[in-house]
């Protein structure tokens, strides 16, 4: 199957702020990124903040430019649009935000809102049947008539994604970015959006981009997940694979991470988490003697100093070896069926699950 | 998909843009006098009775009289109808210069702010410079060169206050550029200009209207002040400006005579800045967004203290936080309240971690903050007890609560960053509650902090204490968020979300730093949180709350593993990590909480309830049991515990 959505060695670079201090060239927010969409599928794309995972979608929905590497769609490179794009790919493109409240014009009715990529898109012969489809989109997405003449301000949060959804959906795209979706839902409404996702991508085969920086919650949705960290790709894979045995130490430190609902588990999860902690400690701390003594919050990725070179993840890795310093290692296959970009990574001693009950 | 079930309601009776203005009254009544100006204006020769210029030397000198309504002036013309005949020249000036600057300042403002890069830095430099000028030292040059007219004046005039909207719709738009409903469409394709006039513009009316009222104001003045220094209007014009400069010389002689164009020149610039914060006001639909009430200020009641009659007696340690029969109201629109935090009763023993759990809208961060006896205005605490190590806090004045905040209760919030000062060095803000309350010397305040720092995990404790909060990531600035709470050796601590704005790794270290801390400090803690993990993770008791009430509260374990509530039951079900195996539907909880005006006596979760009975509506649900306690009619009947699944 061709690919629906093609990066390849994809790079982002924002300009770099003029400070006092001056600074040297901008630091990648993405940096050589590959990954594949086919049509009708879900890719999971999880990473902590600053990753740049929610880059990778604004690059993709030409919010930013990107520097190196490309955006192929559907067979085309959407570098070659020039610098407007052209409205066949705004049609096929979409995206689902994470405020549901601020991703909706306050001052427009749902009506208003829903009627504008109609008219942009659909060229339907009468304001009639413009009307319809309103009713159907708000169908689709499990809203109903009367909520026409309301305002975004007037709706709960998952009321207002539903919105956001349905507005996505009414250009018939073909691929939809959403870019945590669900991070500002209360969990229960997490679950009804998630389903309708999925719902909607039986019944209309679209593909989403769904990035998030909950792996819980990209897990379920998604064909294929990939982790990000400090704008690099460390892990793809099936996102079932990804999650039952992470390759990358640091998949397996967010897993760790995650608390779960139950306290005799979760006790027994803290215990692991503290003990990789200790681990990293004791390897950072050994490392550290001789190669830089600067490396002040091993644990705080915003404050984490940019390697110049080698793996971003070295500064917090328990398994830091003195190449991980120097080389950044390439992605490989594993056992699952996925890739990993680590150097400890030998299929012999390929991911120990934390929790593998 | 559940949404739509629990909604039956109409759309509310929205008032239109009018019935919004004409509700605020004096607005609406001075909007009604600028408009009765601008008729007033428009058939100035039609109501005027005498001929502004005629002059009738005979009668010169009059005060109000019948023949001459607000006299004559010192050639005898009526007073009235050259301030009639002046109404028109300012609004016509008005006009003029108003319609300049903006045909000019909108465009070039907006423009600068959504294209930004060299066009911006561009407009708003040259913008900058030109803003420096004095409006009038502007006129001054232009009617030096092109000689006394109103017209060249009221031309100048809006070239200098152009200014005003390049700087305001510069800055407008640029904040309105990168949210997101201006990005999703761009996604869509809407051109620029079509994303600037149908999106953005609608969002800013508001601004552009304050702003324009004040000019508006400026300019009748200004015009007023020019034609008196006798650069605008010539000197046949019946302007009010030039009325005023005739009156001057002869005000001796007719004191009455500066009145009529004075008046009128107050009451009409006080009228256009009123009307236009009425209108400004009313062009926002949403309700309660910034717009001015105004509403009385009403007395408040006093707050009762009132305890549970039938308490369980306590067994173990003295408590060190007791809630009990906890009430929070705010004002409803009908005029009575609307209760938000209903009967809720809290304990934690030393060193015990309490759990209060729920979605949003359920009540549990506003019982925290009540805790504190830092409700929100307008609302209040209705009644209830709340003791902290024994000592009440209800009916306390301010002053005393601010006492007992910090020192004998630490408080850490859901965002590090607008918890701390950023203008003040963390040193100094991990120093603040140990020389308040401690009364510490400098030093003594100094060596502990940086023990504290070290304490919470920052590293380099000493060499980081002069640094400002923004140097700090997140998970670092929650520890010193965290230090500043326990400065005081606390007995509690409330923490309200105080993860949920970081990493999940990041928020791994905090919860096991918290962990860490009670141990050592032996504190207890109330964690309010949405996230049933982080309640496993390090709570020893939890209250699961909903729609203001706690449903279901016990042991942490127990209640998490043998839920008896069916909401606990759900949230446990749609919790992401107890997943459903792909291909299958996630568990959720149709509907949504419903809001604090729809709450009844009956369950409160019956519309979402998978196992509601006839039973569930009526009223009168209690929490049944002590320190495992549920509410729900069928506690004994239902069999929950199956539909946990773990993962």
């Amino acid at each position: 199957m061709t690919a629906l959505l093609d990066l390849q060695d994809l790079s982002v670079r924002y300009a770099a702020r003029r400070s006092l201090l001056g600074g040297g060239a901008p630091r990648p927010a993405v940096d050589g990124v590959s990954l594949r969409i086919e049509p009708g599928r879900t890719f999971g794309l999880v990473g902590e903040s600053g990753s740049g995972k929610s880059t990778i979608g604004r690059a993709i929905l030409r919010l930013v430019d990107t520097s190196e590497g490309a955006i192929v769609f559907d067979g085309q490179d959407i570098a070659d649009f020039g610098r407007r794009s052209p409205l066949s790919y705004r049609r096929a493109v979409q995206v689902v935000f994470q405020n549901p409240t601020t991703a909706l014009n306050a001052s427009w009715s749902i009506e208003d809102i829903l009627l504008e990529p109609i008219r942009m898109h659909r060229k339907l012969p009468s304001s009639a049947e413009e009307s319809r489809l309103v009713d159907q989109l708000l169908d689709q997405v499990g809203m109903s008539g009367y909520h026409r003449k309301r305002y975004p301000w007037e709706l709960s949060g998952g009321q207002c994604q539903r919105i956001a959804i349905a507005r996505a959906l009414a250009s018939q795209p073909r691929l939809i970015v959403c870019d945590e979706p669900v991070s500002a839902l209360d969990v229960s409404t997490q679950s009804q959006v998630i389903n309708l996702l999925e719902d909607l991508q039986e019944e209309l085969g679209v593909a989403y981009l769904f990035i998030a920086h909950d792996l819980a919650v990209v897990r379920h949705i998604s064909d294929e997940v990939g982790v990000m960290y400090s704008g690099r790709l460390l892990e793809t894979g099936p996102a079932e694979e990804v999650y039952t045995a992470p390759a990358h130490p640091y998949t397996r430190m967010l897993l760790a991470a995650i608390p779960i609902p139950d306290p005799d588990a979760q006790r027994e999860r803290r215990r692991l988490r503290r003990e990789l902690r200790t681990a990293q400690k004791t390897v950072q701390n050994a490392a550290q003697q001789d190669v830089r003594p600067d490396a002040q919050e091993p644990a705080a990725p915003a404050a984490d100093p940019r390697a110049e070179a080698g793996c971003p993840f070295q500064s917090r890795c328990p398994l830091v070896m003195p190449v991980c310093r120097t080389v950044m290692p390439p992605m490989r296959p594993t056992a699952g069926g996925g890739h990993v970009a680590c150097h400890a990574h030998e299929p012999m001693t390929n991911g120990v699950p934390l929790d593998d009950r | 998909m559940g949404d739509t079930v629990s909604e039956t309601r109409q759309a509310p009776r929205r008032p239109g843009f009018l019935a919004r203005l004409v509700r605020q009254k004096v607005p609406f009544v001075a909007l009604l006098f600028v408009l009765m100006m601008v008729l007033v204006a428009i058939f100035a020769p039609l109501i005027s009775p005498y001929d502004p210029n005629a002059q009738d030397l005979a009668n010169a000198f009059q005060g109000p009289n019948g023949e001459h309504w607000l006299g004559t002036d010192q050639v005898g013309r009526d007073n009235l109808s050259r301030v009639i005949a002046g109404t028109r020249l300012s609004m016509v000036a008005m006009l003029q210069a108003i319609s300049i600057s903006i045909v000019i300042g909108v465009p070039l403002g907006m423009s600068a702010g959504y294209i930004g890069g060299r066009w911006e830095r561009f407009i708003s430099r040259a913008n900058d410079v030109a803003f420096a000028l004095p409006a009038i030292l502007v006129v001054f040059g232009i009617v030096a060169v092109t000689g006394v007219s109103l017209s060249h004046a009221m031309i100048g005039l809006g070239l200098v206050f152009s200014t005003r909207y390049i700087a305001l719709g510069r800055a407008m738009v640029k904040a309105a550029r990168h949210e997101p409903y201006v990005e999703a469409a761009q996604v869509l394709g809407v051109r620029s200009w079509g994303v600037i006039a149908r999106h953005i513009t609608p969002n800013i009316l508001r601004p552009l209207v304050v702003q324009t009222t004040v000019l508006l104001g400026a300019i009748i003045l200004i015009e007023a002040e020019l034609s008196y220094l006798g650069l605008a209007a010539s000197a046949s014009d019946p302007s009010w400006g030039r009325m005023l400069h005739d009156s001057q010389a002869y005000f001796a002689r007719q004191p009455f005579l500066p009145f009529p164009a004075g008046l009128a020149i107050t009451l009409l610039v006080i009228a256009v800045n009123l009307a236009g914060d009425g209108v400004a006001d009313a062009i926002i639909k949403r309700p309660d967004s910034g717009a001015v009430t105004t509403g009385k200020r009403r007395k408040r009641p006093p707050v009762l203290v009132s305890e549970r009659a039938d308490r369980p007696v306590a067994d173990g340690p003295a408590p060190v936080l007791e809630v009990e029969d906890l009430v929070v109201a705010f004002p409803a629109a009908d005029g009575g309240e609307t209760v938000v935090v209903d009967g809720v009763d809290l304990r934690v023993a030393p060193g015990e971690t309490l759990g209060l759990a729920g979605e949003s809208g359920s009540g549990k961060s506003l019982t925290a903050w009540a805790v504190m006896g830092l409700v929100p205005e307008p609302g209040r605490i209705v009644r209830g007890s709340v003791k902290v190590a024994g000592q009440q806090l209800i009916g306390r004045s301010d002053r005393e609560l601010s006492d007992i905040r910090g020192r004998d209760v630490g408080m850490v919030f859901q965002d590090p960053a607008t918890a701390l000062d950023p203008a003040m060095t963390v040193g100094r803000q991990v120093m603040e509650p140990l020389r308040r309350h401690l009364g510490m010397t400098r030093a003594q305040a100094k060596a502990r902090a940086q023990d504290l720092l070290g304490l919470v995990g920052v590293p380099d404790p000493a060499g980081r204490m002069g640094d400002y909060p923004h140097q700090f990531s997140g998970g670092m600035a929650q520890r010193v968020v965290i230090a500043r709470a326990l400065a005081c050796n606390p007995k509690l601590l409330l923490a309200d979300e105080p993860t949920t704005a970081l990493d999940v790794t990041v928020q791994a270290q905090v919860l096991d730093l918290l962990i860490d801390l009670q141990d050592e400090f032996g504190m207890g803690i109330v964690l309010v949180t949405h996230d049933l993990g982080v309640v496993a993770d390090m709570c020893d008791t939890v209250s699961v709350m909903y729609a203001g009430q706690i449903v279901e509260r016990g042991d942490c374990a127990d209640v998490l593993k043998h839920p008896e509530h069916p909401y606990t039951a759900a949230l446990l079900a749609s919790s992401p990590v107890n997943d459903a195996p792909t291909g299958q539907r996630l568990a959720t909880i149709p509907g949504r909480v419903p809001p604090p005006w729809e709450w009844s006596s009956a369950c409160r979760f019956q519309e979402r309830c998978s196992h509601a009975v006839d039973r569930c509506g009526t009223g009168g649900i209690a929490l049944v049991g002590d320190s495992r306690a549920v509410r729900c009619v069928r506690t004994g009947e239902l069999d929950l515990a199956e539909k946990v699944r773990t993962p």
